[in-house]
């Protein structure tokens, strides 16, 4: 976008790490920021700002700036590692039906399809309505709707390498396919794939915070940013911002991923 | 007319499908769906009951030919909690759902054409940055916090519209539109920002054409450029853009009925999730991937016919 002359490209890209970093720091380091503790009363519910307490309490009279960093870590874990496993498994299938095909093409769009036929939020809803919550339920969820758009980005971005003619030189070659996917597609469309896997990862987050909201998140006492919403949306009634916080940490680190993206796809279209 | 029956028939059998996957996902997930709705302290009779009223206990094709037929019907079946029908529930709180999404389409479709045609107009300089730099800001922020943030300061701080959209059938119309104003306008909100950019970017593609470079050579204001000479060009890619986000908006509605207390169809579901009202959950799962097919067709098949180049290819 903006991102086209090279001072903007530069803050955009500054802008997004400092975005992502706010985020990010606090919540891998919750356990060291926190005391190790992330359940504890220490005054009325949504009690004021104070010295102790940057943003207040929340509904429990537990400190807000704690369980954001908390809810963010497991917000941010659950999104990273459906993302990280939707990316191995979409791309993979992707790439391997672009060179090879076979059988593999016809089911795997056809399960593609599919899937991509009810909205990942309602997807998600039917799941967890039959499998009910637990960390391995919604990672996995969150990571076969994200896998099906891998699955087609890839598959695209692969079908035109396969008609380059240093393809057709290792096809001659009679490499073997793994080879062909892992050494001469998957390096060559690695790029365009870092920037979706930054959108599936903004989504996935979106989707997890979703169902937190919506009353489908971890049970305590873990907990993710979109429960912490749910819990404070109360506090809206009173005039108080409890239930802004966590939704605004989300906001935050989701432009600071599109800001990144932003800059990253600019410098590629320049050079 | 061809192109149309074959659309026609992708489209149902893409939701045949999935009302059997929706339908088995029962039996494929892992787990005793029973056991996990009754608990574990259950006793093995009402467990026994409980399949038999999901239809747990007899063969898995034979039980969804048998819902399907139902459904075709148009016997939605009962919910499992209040064992009252589910079909004129689902009704209403179909009509709500589709009033919210058709006031919302009404409103951002022509703000979102206008603001993008704008921009193109602008390009470069202050009313597109500005306008770039909401749609960035729009873009990033969850639905609840849109919600949230109208809430604080529409109807906390001063108070215009009420935070909780409680419609009735015998409102005013003056009345319900004030009760409508902050769920139309978070999805609204929500949407804007999708629809505006693709204009924008479709709008700045045929820009590029050397037709247009002619009529700017012509001497012609670029006003007069972008509306009458580029916009019928990106009319396709737009109108698909619309219909994509129209489908988005009628499942996307599900965490902004929630925010608002708003009884659609959405909440429906959502409630239905928390009780594990699996015969709920599935009939109206199986309404919004209709929904959703039906309108990811529809943007399909606007987008090739105002291509001829496109036209004739299934």
């Amino acid at each position: 976008m903006a991102a086209s002359g090279g001072a903007a490209g530069k803050s955009y890209r500054q802008v997004g790490v400092i975005l992502v970093t706010l985020v990010a720091a606090p919540a891998l380091m919750a356990p060291l920021l926190s005391g190790g503790d992330m359940g504890n009363v220490v005054g009325a519910p949504w009690a004021d700002a104070s010295l102790q307490h940057p943003l207040g309490l929340d509904n429990l009279g537990r400190d807000m700036a704690n369980r954001l960093m908390w809810s963010a870590r497991t917000s941010l874990c659950v999104s990273l590692v459906a993302t990280l496993l939707a990316f191995v498994v979409g791309t993979s299938l992707g790439a391997l039906v672009a060179v090879r095909g076979w059988w593999v093409e016809k089911v795997a769009d056809r399960v593609v399809d599919l899937l991509m036929a009810l909205p990942p939020l309602i997807f998600a809803l039917v799941v967890l309505s039959i499998a009910g919550t637990s960390l391995a339920t919604l990672v996995v969820t969150v990571a076969i709707m994200s896998a099906t758009r891998f699955f087609r980005v890839s598959r695209t971005l692969a079908a035109g390498v396969v008609v380059q003619p240093y393809f057709e030189v290792a096809i001659a070659r009679k490499e073997r396919l793994i080879w062909l996917i892992f050494h001469e597609v998957l390096p060559n469309i690695v790029k365009p794939l870092l920037a979706q896997s930054g959108l599936q990862l903004c989504s996935a987050l979106l989707l997890g915070a979703s169902l937190g909201f919506l009353g489908f998140g971890l049970a305590p006492p873990v907990t993710d940013l979109g429960s912490v919403v749910r819990e404070n949306a109360p506090a809206l009634g009173f005039g108080l911002w409890a239930p802004l916080f966590p939704a605004i940490t989300i906001a935050l680190f989701i432009s600071g991923i599109n800001l990144l993206i932003d800059a990253v796809s600019g410098t590629r279209s320049r050079s | 007319m061809r192109m149309f029956a074959t659309q026609s028939l992708l489209a149902l059998t893409t939701l045949w499908m999935l009302s059997a996957l929706i339908f088995l996902g029962i039996r494929i997930l892992p787990g005793d769906v029973a056991v996990a709705i009754l608990g574990q302290g259950a006793t093995e009779e009402s467990l026994a009951a409980l399949r038999h009223s999901l239809g747990l206990d007899t063969g898995a094709w034979q039980q969804y030919w048998l819902w399907l037929a139902q459904l075709l019907r148009g016997e939605l079946g009962n919910s499992l909690t209040t064992n009252a029908p589910i079909g004129p529930v689902l009704l209403g709180r179909l009509g709500n759902t589709l009033e919210l999404a058709l006031l919302s389409t009404a409103l951002v479709v022509p703000l979102s054409l206008l603001l993008g045609v704008l921009s193109v107009i602008h390009e470069g300089r202050t009313f597109d940055r500005a306008c770039n730099a909401v749609v960035l800001f729009l873009l990033s922020m969850p639905a609840f916090l849109v919600g949230y943030m109208l809430i604080v300061s529409l109807s906390v701080s001063v108070d215009l519209f009420p935070s909780l959209s409680i419609v009735t059938q015998d409102m005013a119309v003056g009345e319900y539109l004030w009760a409508m104003t902050l769920p139309v306008l978070t999805l609204t909100l929500s949407v804007l920002p999708y629809i505006m950019r693709m204009t924008r970017g479709a709008l700045l593609d045929v820009m590029q054409t050397p037709y247009i470079e002619i009529a700017v050579l012509k001497g012609l204001p670029r006003w007069h450029i972008v509306v009458v000479h580029a916009l019928p060009n990106a009319v396709g890619v737009i109108i698909q853009t619309i219909a994509l986000n129209v489908a988005y908006m009628v499942a996307g509605v599900v965490v902004i009925e929630q925010i608002f207390v708003y009884p659609g169809l959405g909440q429906y579901m959502v409630d239905a999730v928390g009780k594990r009202d699996i015969p709920v959950v599935q009939v109206v799962a199986l309404f919004f991937g209709a929904t959703y097919i039906i309108l990811n067709r529809l943007a399909d098949s606007f987008s090739r016919n105002s291509n001829p180049r496109l036209k004739g290819e299934a």
